[in-house]
């Protein structure tokens, strides 16, 4: 059973349209959402923006239209964290303000940064952990969805990178060499260099 | 000083909290209950880790926030990985083998009409009922193997939509439990378990705590007080639910978290015993 709102929300000279289709369920994940966006300092130049609770992760801009996907799997929906599900939809606002453009880990890195610079770090840092904590690396691409947390903080926050490193390395049951080249460009913020890497490794893992 | 644990030292039905304090290298515990207490509370410092059952102080004796361990110390301490268990995949494999050894309780805790799931080592149930403040309490199930024990206690909860933890500003309002309300939501929790969870219940043993609080003894609700930096409070301690202490001044009835004060260093001075 989904629920569709629909919220006219006044942004600057015009108003943004929002659309939520959610379960029953992520009805706290709606709420959040209410919240969220409107003490959202994030600028949204979107005449519209959808928002589902689904069972995948994305978020697709084309034009002036945001389509925001939450996936209700996510540990901290599940748990009903009301303050990890705000951290998680912040994070999605942030990405469609900055539309990097990279893959999504790429971009989380991205993101991630910017919300640390803009004083969110506290509020990601407990996010990346209670992530990381429900869900261990097993294959290649996990590993890389967790080295993000270290990466995003490296450098602008060196003390919780190295608490979100030293963790990741407890987690890790299996070692991913074959990651370092895209992980390394991540970290010197080569983001370009890693988005070509990033696609060699996982185009190559398909096939 | 600073305040490292608070912890109730029962025997049986019958109980009285204390809080565990280090000063330097030494540690001694302070009798709460019917003493003429003043606390100023200066910042909150890591209060170290456990290893091989050893408890180390922070070695940075670092500022901490919100939390209880700096980044440091929860890396060290044997059972940081186990804090978000909810029984799927183990993530802590020095503690596995002890774990999936030991026995464990599953509980309902009512606090009056609020109820809870948890779980508890085997020869700590009643302590653990009591030093949570649960006005009733039942032992509904004992399954060896923490992981196992983790993921029933998370399907319960699920199938009784109820919490598997209450904050400690939920428990100051629910200080006055009705322990019939309490009583009938367990009663009620039980025989909704018995579906789809028989072949883990036993007899449930049911416990009414009421009377080790001595909340019988409050003529008024206490108002709640935060714990922060520079708070000062000075009074009797006149009544202990769990982790929520009461406190009697000239200005009325306080309550406040005793868990919050772990980790501050303060100032403490028994006026009177």
């Amino acid at each position: 059973m989904f629920r569709i709102n629909y919220i006219m929300l006044l942004r600057g000279i015009g108003y943004m349209r929002i659309i939520k289709k959610f379960p029953e369920s992520a009805v706290l994940v709606s709420k959040v959402f209410n919240d969220v966006i409107k003490k959202s300092p994030v600028h949204l130049p979107y005449s519209s923006i959808e928002f589902h609770v689904r069972d995948y992760n994305t978020t697709i801009v084309e034009d002036d239209k945001a389509v925001i996907c939450m996936d209700h799997n996510s540990p901290v929906i599940l748990n009903r964290d009301v303050r990890g599900i705000s951290t998680a939809i912040k994070f999605e606002l942030f990405r469609v303000m900055l539309r990097p453009g990279f893959p999504r880990e790429i971009e989380d890195v991205v993101v991630g940064r910017e919300m640390v610079l803009q004083g969110l770090g506290d509020d990601l840092f407990y996010f990346y952990y209670t992530s990381l904590m429900k869900r261990p690396p097993v294959s290649l691409i996990d590993y890389v969805r967790a080295s993000v947390p270290w990466i995003t903080f490296r450098g602008v926050d060196n003390y919780n990178s190295s608490f979100l490193k030293e963790l990741l390395a407890k987690l890790q049951k299996k070692k991913f060499p074959e990651a370092s080249k895209v992980l390394n460009y991540m970290c010197n913020n080569k983001f370009d260099e890693a988005a070509k890497e990033y696609k060699k490794l996982f185009t190559s893992e398909l096939l | 000083m600073q305040f490292f644990k608070y912890r109730w030292e029962t025997s049986g039905l019958s109980g009285e909290p204390f809080l565990f304090v280090r000063k330097d290298a030494a540690v001694g515990k302070v009798r709460l209950l019917d003493q003429d207490i003043r606390l100023k509370i200066f910042e909150k410092t890591c209060i170290g880790h456990s290893r091989k059952g050893r408890h180390t102080p922070c070695p940075q004796s670092r500022v901490v926030s919100d939390e209880r361990m700096c980044r440091e110390c929860m890396l060290s301490d044997d059972f940081f990985m186990c804090v978000k268990c909810d029984g799927s995949e183990c993530i802590n494999d020095p503690q596995r083998t002890n774990c999936a050894k030991s026995k464990y309780y599953i509980y309902l805790a009512a606090f009056s009409n609020v109820l809870k799931v948890g779980i508890s080592q085997e020869y700590r149930v009643l302590e653990r009922l009591i030093e949570q403040g649960a006005d009733m309490g039942a032992k509904i199930a004992l399954v060896q193997d923490g992981k196992i024990v983790r993921e029933i206690e998370q399907k319960i909860r699920s199938e009784l939509g109820i919490k598997d933890r209450l904050r400690g500003i939920e428990k100051q309002k629910l200080l006055f439990g009705n322990p019939n309300v309490a009583a009938i939501n367990i009663f009620n929790a039980f025989a909704k378990l018995r579906k789809n969870f028989g072949e883990h219940l036993i007899g449930p043993e049911i416990y009414n705590l009421q009377s080790i609080y001595r909340v019988n003894a409050l003529t008024e609700h206490p108002k709640p007080l935060g714990l922060d930096y520079g708070t000062s409070i000075e009074g009797s301690v006149i009544a202990a639910k769990g982790n929520i202490l009461v406190m009697k001044n000239d200005e009325g009835l306080h309550s406040f978290d005793a868990n919050k004060l772990i980790g501050f260093r303060t100032e403490l001075e028994i006026v009177s015993a």
